[in-house]
């Protein structure tokens, strides 16, 4: 059986790395949140914002998610459960900037290389 | 929290007062912003910024009427509480609710964390600025940053 071709957006996610794709899942995800909170939509809309178009964005985020290894998936998953949907924070100067907490000097800034906090779990972000 | 004048006046970059957009749809009006902010270094990377300005339009137009457009998000890639201001003198289509085209815009991109939280204060504060026909009739006047420094304060002191 033929292979399915990939829609133009799948290719776009496949071609990115997973630091880049994890950011755009979280930049989503706080979006979404957002958007589906009560109070915050009463006052974008209240400000002359329109939000309406939550399940397009949800059909994103379920691409976007597709991009990942499973396991870093649920890496994402767990931690922004954990620490209220940001699941990644800057690292700056070797410091985690979610929990303060040093990292090793040896640690990869290889994007396709998750690093992760030892201390808090979080995923790392280099500024 | 309140966001006084003199703090969203302080917040906008004077490298992100662009009075010449030459793009010709919101998608292209939105790159060209974000590829200000690449040039002003203000942000680690843009493609998420431009990603996630594209997803709120996405959600729902931030045109707002009357030509004005202001565009704005959090993004991880976002180090501070960025603001900038521009102008298009044809308009763009922006499927805002009076169909008007959009001639001047308000980027406004946030870190996802803010210590004080100043983001939506601050948004609300924009929105407050242009909120009747002579101050709109003021910010289509202004073609200089030092007089887009003005009006912020004019309208919001």
């Amino acid at each position: 059986m033929p292979s399915r071709k990939a829609e133009p957006a799948e290719e776009a996610i496949a071609s990115r790395d997973p630091l880049t794709i994890l950011v755009l899942l979280q930049d989503l995800d706080l979006l979404l949140r957002d958007a589906a909170d009560p109070s915050q939509a009463q006052e974008s809309v209240r400000m002359g914002f329109k939000v309406k178009g939550l399940e397009g964005l949800r059909e994103a985020r379920q691409q976007l998610a597709a991009g990942l290894e499973a396991r870093i998936l649920r890496q994402y998953e767990a931690a922004a459960k954990r620490y209220a949907g940001r699941a990644l924070v800057p690292l700056k100067d070797r410091i985690c900037l979610g929990c303060s907490g040093v990292i090793p000097t040896g640690a990869s800034r290889d994007p396709h290389r998750i690093l992760t906090c030892q201390s808090c779990g979080r995923i790392l972000y280099p500024l | 929290m309140a966001v006084d004048a003199q703090s969203v006046i302080g917040t906008f970059e004077p490298s992100l007062f662009l009075p010449n957009l030459l793009s010709r749809s919101k998608n292209e009006v939105l790159r060209e912003l974000v590829g200000h902010v690449q040039s002003s270094r203000l942000v680690r990377e843009t493609a998420p910024v431009l990603e996630m300005l594209k997803s709120r339009e996405q959600l729902g137009s931030t045109g707002i009427g009357h030509g004005i457009a202001i565009p704005h998000g959090r993004s991880l890639s976002v180090q501070r509480l960025v603001a900038g201001f521009a102008k298009h003198e044809k308009g763009v289509a922006w499927d805002s609710p009076d169909g008007e085209p959009v001639r001047m815009i308000f980027l406004i991109l946030a870190p996802p964390v803010e210590q004080p939280n100043r983001y939506l204060p601050f948004l609300g504060r924009i929105v407050e600025a242009i909120n009747d026909p002579e101050r709109r009739a003021a910010l289509d006047r202004v073609s200089t940053f030092p007089e887009f420094q003005r009006f912020l304060h004019d309208a919001l002191s």
